[in-house]
């Protein structure tokens, strides 16, 4: 039995091993081409930076809620505690940020806006953590993938409560821009992610009964309702982001004209609409994107396989390795990043190589495993014939893995959306450089 | 000092008339990733340019960066600080080798005064989230390893090339080495191997090569460049030098793979393979590993010195633990790629009734397996025909050792 026989045999009957994000489904319920012109025709979006201060408040709530929020809570600190215990967490991605930019640039004035989305965040976390008791247990940036329904997410953060009848959780959301009210599109992003969270927790994906949303915005707390309205919107969205990236043709459904004037792709909308291109050349760039599409899917395989196959045969074909304990977790000296260890406790060694991407998973009980709290990253070292592995982690927080049994799935880096963006740059913009991409592709 | 055949790639890719896109075709040890520099360094010293150095690995642009200060400082007489502000090295820094941390950035003010900035195809333009590049333009760029890169990767830095009709992209690589898989399982065609096939006027090949003695030279020109790969003389004649008798008590066929005078051998090992899920083990080829690589240290070959390269994944395991203390490297085929040592054992694992090499039978994994040596290639396989008879490739590097080099077995 070979790579192929093995794919035939745990693919989803008829369908493909993509998967639609949470933010994909978010993009489909506003605008079927919302979702298709950054995921399939791989548009980059229009205009200037002033996403930037945005992206840097949530970079910051990443890195300091995990390690300070049980503690805030306990102490029913002031926003002004909030952020001064933030301040370190602060400092570092600001200096990141100042690093990498002109002098003459705008830098300044987004960190500014940064901060200050950040202190409204911190007066909305202060109420709540003064009316409300402490979590059990906090999760934060929770990577949970259904190959049932073919749903991926990353969830900002899960407080798990203690009630009656076991636990009570909640799914919360950042959302860390300026506008006062929460878009249509953010409240699905939400509900969503829920639906996520169910799953985790082992309900069916609609059952919200134990689950509340919470999205913590800089002006304030909002709680989205996950009507059955809004669920069968989210599934509507869902299968049609399925569909396409499946390669059926299915008609996107468009949004009255009036919000297009607003939507950061509205250029390449426009091309895309009337594409005017040699239709020799434009049967080239959709090859071309296909074929990338379908290295997109295989980057999901390892998940299903690990999701269907049992675990010995998981870890027999090679995709993933069981027994592991996390040993200890500290900082690289030159990039900030967690470097972890981990042990081999089954006195076998590991089978891996420096260099590959794994995604490490904490068994939790009861729980689906690509549901589990994990974290991805790069294996750097082998140490003692195997036994020791030593991972330079990218993303997820490792101090969440501690006193779990915890299983290493390989995994492949999704570097798509780059060359997307690459034939997306090509298809609309003519002259030499569409001429060298040609000579490339050896069609010149 | 560069031979005629890099001379005339050069001078090709830095003439007025040269086409949009050149590549230039280097079989191991032919010296691309140095002609590649000396390409940045006139490009920019003469033609007054601005350079983007492109690669699929990281370790491979780390490379070029390091013969281009090399270069720069050597020949040109630029003093460190004024390379180190002219040559960036940019994208995942952290995955940069240390030695290339004064040349690493990802400043922005510092990339714009740069004339030379090197960085992974994937991280030349970042589409979304801390886009570095991208107010960047650049008069040429240099993409090497193209014989391992898809067209819609390298398609990925042509949008930080200037808007004008001077540009130009120059892909260096060998495509008859190894090649991109699929997402299908099956062997794509890479950038070089497209233009060698739709545009040979626009492909220079580099065809001396330095790393390969005599006979092995023969045998990779022979059987995977139709002849054309030479080797100056002196390269032709290196001989491992070993200390001391080697033991008399060795089986003959010890003795005879580790003597000097045999630079190409082949031991036909009795043990079939064993499956082990995807991968496949050999515990029999592995045994007879480890007694040539103790026989190699005892004559006082370094352990640095010796690599040990099989195609499975669970053979490396199996080999990694036999010679466990050693200091000996055991890789994959693939991670020896670029690499080269004086004494390579290559482990070629598959063993069955069947003949079948599994994807051993890949003739660009074979030329890579069969041409990292600089001075001994020992080839430890069946004894029956999986690999004399199991590809056209195997069988050719098969007869080629039986007439050639030296072919023994351990079943004697």
């Amino acid at each position: 039995m070979d790579g192929k026989d093995i794919l035939r045999l745990v693919a989803p009957r008829g369908k493909t091993f993509h998967l639609a994000e949470s933010s994909d489904i978010r993009s489909a319920t506003i605008c079927g081409f919302k979702f298709k012109l950054p995921r399939v025709m791989g548009a980059v979006p229009e205009g200037d930076e002033s996403y930037l201060p945005g992206t840097i408040a949530h970079k910051v709530l990443e890195r300091a809620v995990p390690e300070t929020l049980v503690h805030l809570w306990q102490n029913h600190a002031s926003s002004e505690e909030i952020l001064s215990t933030w301040r370190p967490h602060i400092n570092c991605v600001f200096q990141e940020y100042r690093s990498e930019q002109n002098i003459g640039s705008d830098i300044e004035e987004y960190l500014f806006q940064a901060e200050n989305r950040l202190h409204g965040i911190a007066n909305a976390l202060h109420e709540k953590i003064n009316d409300e008791p402490v979590p059990t247990r906090i999760l934060t940036e929770v990577t949970i993938t259904n190959t049932f329904t073919r749903h991926e997410g990353r969830i900002d953060a899960i407080f798990e409560h203690a009630s009656i009848d076991g636990i009570r959780e909640e799914t919360v959301e950042w959302k860390t821009y300026a506008d006062k009210k929460m878009s249509e599109a953010d409240k699905m992003q939400t509900i969503a992610n829920g639906m996520l969270v169910n799953h985790r927790y082992g309900r069916s994906e609609d059952n919200f009964a134990g689950d509340s949303l919470t999205v913590i915005t800089p002006t304030g707390i909002q709680h989205p309702q996950p009507t059955a309205l809004a669920i069968e919107k989210i599934r509507n969205a869902r299968e049609y982001v399925l569909n396409v990236l499946d390669g059926e043709r299915v008609r996107a459904k468009l949004p009255y004209q009036t919000v297009c004037g607003s939507c950061s792709y509205r250029n390449a909308c426009r091309f895309y609409m009337n594409d005017m291109t040699d239709p020799t050349r434009k049967k080239i760039f959709w090859s071309t994107r296909f074929r990338v599409l379908k290295e997109r899917e295989r980057t999901h395989v390892s998940k299903f396989l690990t999701d269907i196959l049992p675990a010995n045969v998981s870890a027999q074909l090679g995709i993933a390795e069981f027994g592991y304990i996390l040993e200890n977790i500290g900082q690289s000296e030159l990039f900030g990043k967690y470097i972890m260890t981990l042990r081999k406790q089954d006195n076998g060694s590991s089978q891996l190589d420096s260099g590959e991407s794994i995604r490490a998973i904490a068994l939790e009980p009861n729980t689906p495993i690509l549901a589990c709290i994990s974290c991805t990253g790069n294996i750097r070292e082998i140490n003692e014939y195997g036994r020791s592995v030593v991972i330079e982690v990218n993303g997820g927080q490792p101090s969440q893995l501690r006193h779990f049994p915890i299983i290493l799935l390989k995994t492949d880096v999704d570097l798509t959306k780059r060359e997307l963006g690459s034939i997306d740059f090509i298809h609309r913009n003519g002259g030499r450089r569409q001429e060298i991409a040609l000579a490339l592709l050896g069609e010149h | 000092m560069l031979n005629d055949s890099q001379i005339t790639a050069l001078n090709d890719r830095l003439s007025t008339t040269r086409q949009p896109v050149g590549g230039i075709w280097g079989p191991p040890g032919t010296g691309k990733t140095f002609v590649a520099a000396n390409e940045v360094v006139r490009a920019v010293t003469e033609n007054d340019e601005r350079v983007l150095v492109c690669a699929y690995e990281n370790s491979t642009v780390d490379q070029t960066i390091r013969n281009i200060a090399i270069l720069l400082q050597s020949r040109y007489g630029w003093s460190q600080d004024i390379i180190a502000r002219s040559v960036k090295r940019t994208g995942y820094i952290a995955r940069a080798a240390p030695d290339l941390y004064p040349y690493c950035t990802r400043n922005r003010n510092e990339l714009a005064i740069a004339r030379i900035v090197g960085t992974t195809l994937h991280s030349s333009y970042v589409t979304t989230g801390r886009m570095i590049l991208q107010e960047e333009s650049f008069d040429r760029i240099i993409m090497d390893e193209s014989g391992q890169v898809t067209p819609q990767q390298a398609w990925i830095p042509l949008r930080l090339l200037r808007d004008s009709d001077n540009v130009t992209v120059s892909v260096y690589g060998d495509d008859v080495q190894l090649t991109p898989i699929s997402p299908d399982f099956v062997q794509e065609k890479s950038v070089l191997r497209r233009l060698r096939t739709n545009n040979e006027r626009c492909i220079r090949m580099l065809n001396t090569t330095y790393r390969l003695n005599s006979p092995g030279v023969d045998m990779t020109s022979k059987v995977f460049y139709g002849g054309n790969l030479g080797a100056p003389q002196e390269v032709k004649d290196r001989r491992l030098q070993v200390n001391g008798n080697i033991k008399t008590d060795q089986p003959k066929y010890i003795r005879e793979a580790v003597a000097p005078e045999n630079t190409l051998v082949y031991i036909g090992v009795k043990g079939r393979e064993i499956i082990n899920g995807l991968s496949c083990d050999n515990p029999a080829q592995a045994m007879i590993i480890a007694d040539l690589c103790y026989e190699l240290l005892r004559v006082g070959i370094s352990p640095s010195r010796i690599s040990v390269i099989t195609p499975y994944g669970a053979h490396v395991r199996t080999l990694r633990t036999t010679l466990e203390g050693t200091g000996i490297a055991c890789k994959t085929v693939h991670r020896m790629l670029g690499g080269e040592d004086d004494v390579v054992i290559l482990a070629t694992t598959r063993s069955n009734t069947s003949r079948d090499l599994g994807f051993v039978n890949q003739p660009e994994l074979l030329n890579v397996a069969t041409s990292r040596q600089l001075m001994k290639l020992i080839i430890v396989g069946d004894d029956g025909e999986t690999f004399a008879e199991g590809s056209n490739a195997s069988r050719r590097i098969h007869d080629f050792i039986a007439s050639k080099g030296c072919m023994l077995t351990n079943s004697i």
